[in-house]
């Protein structure tokens, strides 16, 4: 099996296992009690604050991670 | 400026707030652009609209809000509502029925309670069965891959990649992800998927399936409203709606790239 | 050889249909426009072969794209009122399966194979297949809606009534 054959294989598998978890997921009906906060984002935009923060303004963060 | 023109001599703004008709109008304007409809569509139900509740009627169209200024005959009063384009996705289903509403209510002479109650009941229309829309659209892109020239085997690959990247898309659209992301990531996978040809030389045209397998992502309506618009002169409309079809092309084209170049493939 | 063209033609009105139905359940049309759309999208994708093919017409794909787009343009203002439909609901979708996605992204692709060039040669090689895709892309388009509008000025009270 030549290297691109192999890297094809990873691709197509991590794919179909995305997929056939979501399928479990959404089947199963956890998806719609766990609420969006709780979901853990290993990558997600900054907030606004943090890109645009100038001193002086209001440090009460309400937004918790 | 529209000329005054009543269904009933009776019915007048004074009786009711001429800024229920301005939002009214407003959030009809802004939710049929939300749903892919042409800026003169918009402008000519939105008017025989307001025609046929008696009111003078100017709107403001623009890529992200919708501006309505409406005022009574002897131009005592005015109102302005202005409303965010909804962000619904195209939806001819929603055009449709949003047009038919602005006949029934020029036709009929319907009130504003009553329009705005039909307008209520149009807005909870369900869009299409996702899992109809992902079988359709995979036959839709195999059969596109034929008129291309592609060979039995090179359709049937292009449908299992479409599938597969058009579920991903539902997916991360579901989950809330940008847009762009979600093209990237879906031509990136369905370009890979469609690899499958070349790498395990199976069929007589893998080069037309890879270069078809994408193609059920390009946002050819959008790109056919900006020419749209630009015929009506709504130039600012055309050009957002053009840059943002071209962004999502940019978009998909760089998936295809990067799933050639981790391939190793040259195709072109 | 008129029998091979003529399956032909229908062949790719066939799968222009499929196409149009397809893309039309992407963009949530009602259900009662598939059958217009399908018939639409066949007539306009079949007309354009013919008026393609070496041995006919030998028209460019721009042409021809349009003058298919003003034959879909012409039988939406004529069918969309028998299902309440505007015509742009009937002819959008119809038009998708023209729409140039190959010159499009490939477009996009050229101009990224152009930075990655520094050679005069090559810089100039890449950059004319750039150039030649986008306006390809952007002329078929235009084109295109341009030939499917006519129809809706010509026709102006049949197309804004069509819902009614």
């Amino acid at each position: 099996m030549t290297h691109t054959m192999i890297i094809w294989c990873i691709m197509a598998s991590s794919l179909l296992c995305t997929i056939i978890f979501r399928t479990v997921e959404s089947q199963s009906g956890k998806s719609a009690k766990r609420t969006r906060r709780h979901r853990l984002h290993l990558i997600e935009f900054g907030k606004e604050k943090e890109i645009f923060y100038i001193p002086g303004d209001c440090d009460d963060d309400t937004e918790d991670l | 400026m529209m000329t005054l023109k009543t269904c009933d001599k009776k019915r007048s703004a004074s009786g009711v707030a001429l800024q229920r008709f301005a939002a009214f109008l407003a959030e009809y304007a802004a939710l049929l652009y939300g749903c892919g409809a042409t800026s003169i569509r918009i402008e000519k139900n939105a008017a025989r609209m307001a025609r046929a509740f008696g009111i003078n009627f100017y709107i403001f169209i623009m890529p992200a809000h919708v501006s309505v200024t409406v005022w009574d005959d002897d131009e005592s009063d005015a109102a302005v509502a202005a409303r965010r384009t909804a962000a619904c996705g195209i939806s001819f289903n929603l055009n449709a029925r949003l047009s038919r509403l602005s006949w029934v209510v020029a036709d009929q002479c319907l009130s504003l309670e009553d329009a705005a109650e039909r307008f209520e009941k149009i807005k909870q229309t369900k869009p299409t069965g996702k899992w109809e829309v992902l079988v359709l659209t995979s036959i839709a892109n195999a059969s596109f891959c034929h008129l291309f020239g592609g060979d039995g085997v090179a359709m049937i690959i292009v449908f299992i990649s479409t599938l597969v990247g058009y579920r991903l898309k539902q997916i991360m659209l579901e989950d809330g992800r940008d847009v762009r992301l979600t093209f990237l990531c879906a031509s990136f996978f369905s370009a890979s998927l469609s690899a499958a040809g070349h790498i395990f030389n199976i069929g007589g045209t893998p080069e037309i399936a890879l270069g078809t397998s994408v193609l059920y992502l390009i946002p050819g309506i959008p790109y056919l409203n900006s020419v749209s618009d630009v015929i009506y002169r709504h130039y600012l409309c055309a050009l957002s709606r053009f840059f943002e079809a071209a962004i999502l092309t940019a978009c998909l084209s760089a998936g295809l790239c990067a799933g050639m170049l981790i391939l190793g493939l040259k195709t072109f | 050889m008129l029998s091979d063209i003529v399956i032909n033609i229908l062949e790719d009105g066939l799968f222009a249909a499929l196409a149009a139905i397809g893309f039309s359940s992407i963009s949530n049309t009602p259900r009662r426009a598939y059958l217009i759309c399908a018939l639409l999208a066949a007539a306009g994708h079949s007309l354009r072969y013919v008026l393609m093919l070496p041995d006919g017409a030998v028209m460019h794909i721009i042409p021809a794209s349009a003058l298919s787009a003003f034959a879909i343009g012409m039988l939406a203002v004529l069918l969309a009122p028998r299902i309440k439909c505007p015509p742009e609901v009937c002819f959008f979708p119809a038009l998708l399966p023209m729409i140039p996605g190959m010159y499009a992204y490939r477009t996009i692709q050229y101009l990224l194979t152009t930075l990655c060039h520094t050679g005069e040669e090559a810089f100039q090689h890449y950059f004319y297949l750039f150039v030649y895709n986008g306006l390809t892309s952007t002329f078929i388009i235009s084109g295109m809606v341009v030939g499917a509008t006519l129809p809706v000025f010509l026709f102006k009270k049949l197309s804004f009534t069509a819902t009614c």
